[in-house]
């Protein structure tokens, strides 16, 4: 590939080369419901984190074994970006006609106050994009550990994809029950006309494990959860957690173009209770 | 009350709710000994729909009534937010992959009709309505005074409908022993001019049955037609009318035999009959043709769009009823009757000019009796440009002898004495300006009569001869 001559890797703070970006864009469609992202590169890979209203917060998980070059020279790179901004860019070449041709990514950081270099090539075209970075602020920092996790459901995505379809959009916020005993898994909204309650028995073929030890419900802002949509529409599995706290974790695995297995994940705080 | 509905005929309860949700907002539940009844009315109270679904179509059914207690303690009835209903039955269509059992309940003590779905996986959706307690909703209507009576397949009363415009709102239907005509109804309020009529007719052997004692028309709405139709035609459960004629209710009853549903939506119709002509029903039209016109003029349908075509070409306007006659007398009164259909027409035609704004309107009063009316107009059939000295010699006086329908005294005329007629005609009804032209015919020389072209100093000298005859 001409990419790979242009100019010497080694003195980038981060670069990374990709043969197929939809694969990165793909991750950065599920999570891109806010415009501002911060990035955090590190050896393992790339996470991307979105916030909103400070108690919702995304994160999409990019493999640096995804990369077919990946090197980051310091422990963590950190830097904000407009993610609008680089998701069109990344697919300025569009939906490519013929499957076999893919856009190949290269990325470069040079370190703070530099620009996010883009260099996309498709079919002998190449686009060369500069996009702003800012300051990386702190994000949230959930504490959600695995230890006082109580409950877990892992179920297929299709199954919750009709589901959140159909909930009541007319309800400001989505219960979830989870209990051991009868009704197992019980999603509620409180709309304008009525209480419309969604069942799901734990022995469902959609259900892959059931690990529910004590009764929790509590209740989340329905529009903070509405932008788990992307991911969930293009996710294979769900994963719901929540801990003593009642903070909920929705993790969604997403099988990405070239077969790769990735997460992006959701932290929701739960509304506090009006009494 | 309790019951359950097998997962393949749900999408059949869902369409119920949707056709009412057309109908009215509330959706009232009367559960019965025999089978449940959903019904609604229109907020003006015109239109009154309901499916009664017998206790075969549901798989379980408990109306609620102890049987020892039937006289004293009825089941609930009830109305909820046809909404709801409709936030709970969106997608039809899918209803059918998904749910494979519905449960309907209706709480009593909790004030909220219940309603589940059973779908694949194990999911339960349960939707808690909050209903409102009420007595029963019955129209009072009766199906076997009406005289009329005709049975037909609901997809081709669809095929008949989608001639219509999506936002027609009423339809005529002109019945006679042999055949039906639907057509558009256009009410006072809507500008003639730029309506669409449409009108299908169709012979009694595309009905089913046919059983027409009373020839005649009555006006309805389509919405609630459509409606029905949104049921019916799924379910191809075939449609009957019955009715009476103009101001008593059209009754409209379809019934799914093997599901044991009958759905019968009771509209009402105009009191008056429409003041538009019954179409002819000439041999060569019996066909089930279906027409639509868009009518320039007014509002009669199709009977007035054949007229004017024929107007339309010039020798087609010799047996228009037209008498020209060179009139210096014009304000002679003549026993005749106009018709609006001739007047709105040649106004129309193009080769009509510079006449009907020399037309003055009578008086209002005396427009009333319509049958002695006079109709006398300035008709010259010249150019703009030649008009200047011949148009008052050319003085016409257009008479149609064509029979003018009562109410349509809109376009009768008269015509004012001679000399205020010469002098300076009042322009109460403006004609069409001719298409072309028309900055000349608007904007002419003020002085055009007095002009002569001689008079301008320098008008006789030439500045280049006449070119040589070959060459031009």
């Amino acid at each position: 590939m001409s990419l790979t001559q242009q100019d010497g890797e080694g003195d980038h703070v981060f670069h990374a080369k990709i043969d197929n970006a939809k694969n990165v864009l793909q991750l950065l469609k599920a999570v891109n419901f806010s415009d501002v992202a911060t990035v955090f590169g590190s050896p393992s890979g790339l996470k991307v984190t979105v916030e909103e209203a400070k108690c919702f917060q995304a994160n999409a998980f990019i493999q640096s074994d995804m990369f077919q070059e990946f090197d980051v020279k310091e422990d963590v790179v950190t830097f904000k970006v407009f993610l609008n901004i680089l998701v069109e860019c990344l697919n300025i070449f569009g939906v490519s006609t013929t499957p076999s041709v893919t856009p190949t990514l290269k990325m470069y950081y040079n370190g703070f106050g530099t620009p996010l270099e883009i260099l996309l090539e498709e079919g002998g075209v190449i686009t060369d994009c500069k996009i702003r970075t800012q300051e990386a602020d702190d994000t949230l920092e959930f504490n959600f550990c695995a230890t006082a996790v109580i409950n877990k459901v892992i179920m297929k995505a299709e199954c919750l994809r009709e589901i959140f379809s159909e909930l009541d959009g007319s309800s400001e916020v989505l219960e979830i029950l989870l209990s051991p005993d009868p009704p197992y898994f019980r999603l509620s909204t409180y709309g304008n006309y009525g209480t419309n309650h969604t069942d799901i028995l734990k022995d469902s073929d959609m259900v892959e494990s059931f690990n529910v030890t004590r009764k929790t419900s509590q209740r989340y802002k329905l529009s903070l959860l509405k932008h788990s949509n992307k991911a969930l529409n293009a996710a294979q599995k769900v994963s719901f957690r929540t801990d003593d706290r009642g903070f909920l974790c929705l993790q969604f695995m997403i099988k990405t173009e070239d077969s790769y297995i990735c997460f992006v994940e959701f932290f929701c705080c739960p509304e506090e209770d009006d009494d | 009350m309790k019951c359950v509905i097998g997962g393949p005929i749900v999408k059949v309860f869902g369409r119920a709710i949707h056709s009412l949700s057309r109908v009215g907002d509330e959706l009232y539940v009367e559960p019965g000994p025999h089978g449940v009844s959903f019904r609604a009315v229109s907020f003006s109270k015109a239109a009154f729909g309901t499916y009664e679904f017998s206790v075969d179509y549901f798989s379980q059914y408990d109306s609620g009534m102890t049987v020892g207690q039937q006289t004293g303690n009825e089941s609930v009835k009830c109305k909820v937010a046809i909404k709801a209903m409709l936030n709970v039955f969106k997608n039809v269509n899918q209803l059918n992959r998904k749910v494979e059992k519905c449960k309907l309940t209706l709480d009593g003590e909790a004030a909220t009709f219940i309603i589940q779905f059973i779908c694949r996986y194990g999911v339960v959706k349960t939707f808690n309505l909050p209903f409102i307690e009420c007595e029963t909703l019955q129209a009072v209507y009766d199906k076997s005074a009406c005289t009329n009576y005709i049975l037909s397949e609901p997809n081709v009363l669809c095929d008949v409908l989608n001639n219509f415009q999506a936002d027609q709102s009423e339809v005529t239907l002109f019945v006679t022993k042999e055949q039906v005509i639907f057509k558009s109804y256009l009410d006072d309020a809507v500008d003639q001019t730029k309506a669409v009529s449409t009108s299908v007719g169709m012979k009694r052997g595309e009905f089913n049955e046919y059983s027409i004692r009373d020839e005649g028309e009555v006006t309805f709405c389509l919405k609630e037609l459509r409606a029905l139709l949104g049921w019916s035609d799924p379910c191809c459960a075939a449609v009957a009318f019955h009715f009476i004629g103009p101001g008593s209710p059209i009754i409209f009853v379809s019934s799914d035999e093997n599901l044991n549903i009958e759905a019968v939506f009771v509209l009402a119709t105009l009191s008056k009959p429409s003041d538009s002509q019954i179409p002819k029903l000439t041999s060569n039209e019996v066909s089930p043709k279906i027409k639509t016109h868009n009518v320039s003029s007014s509002s009669e349908g199709d009977f007035q769009v054949r007229k004017r075509k024929k107007l339309s070409s010039g020798e087609d306007m010799q047996r228009c009823p037209i008498v020209l006659s060179e009139s210096n007398t014009p304000g002679r009164l003549r026993e005749e009757r106009a018709s609006a259909t001739v007047i709105s027409t040649t106004m129309e035609d193009s080769s009509f000019e510079n006449n009907h704004d020399k037309i003055a309107v009578e008086s209002p009063s005396a427009l009333h009796p319509p049958k002695t009316k006079i109709l006398n107009g300035n008709t010259s059939f010249s150019r703009p440009s030649s008009v200047s000295d011949k148009r008052h010699s050319d003085v016409a006086s257009a008479v149609g002898e064509v029979h003018n329908k009562s109410g349509s005294s809109r376009n009768v005329f008269q015509v004012r004495t001679p000399e205020f007629y010469e002098e300076e005609p009042v322009d109460a009804v403006p004609g069409t300006p001719p298409q072309q032209n028309l900055a000349h015919y608007l904007f002419k020389r003020c002085f055009e009569s007095t002009f002569d072209p001689n008079s301008i100093p320098g008008s006789d000298i030439i500045y280049a001869a006449d070119s040589d005859e070959d060459q031009s």
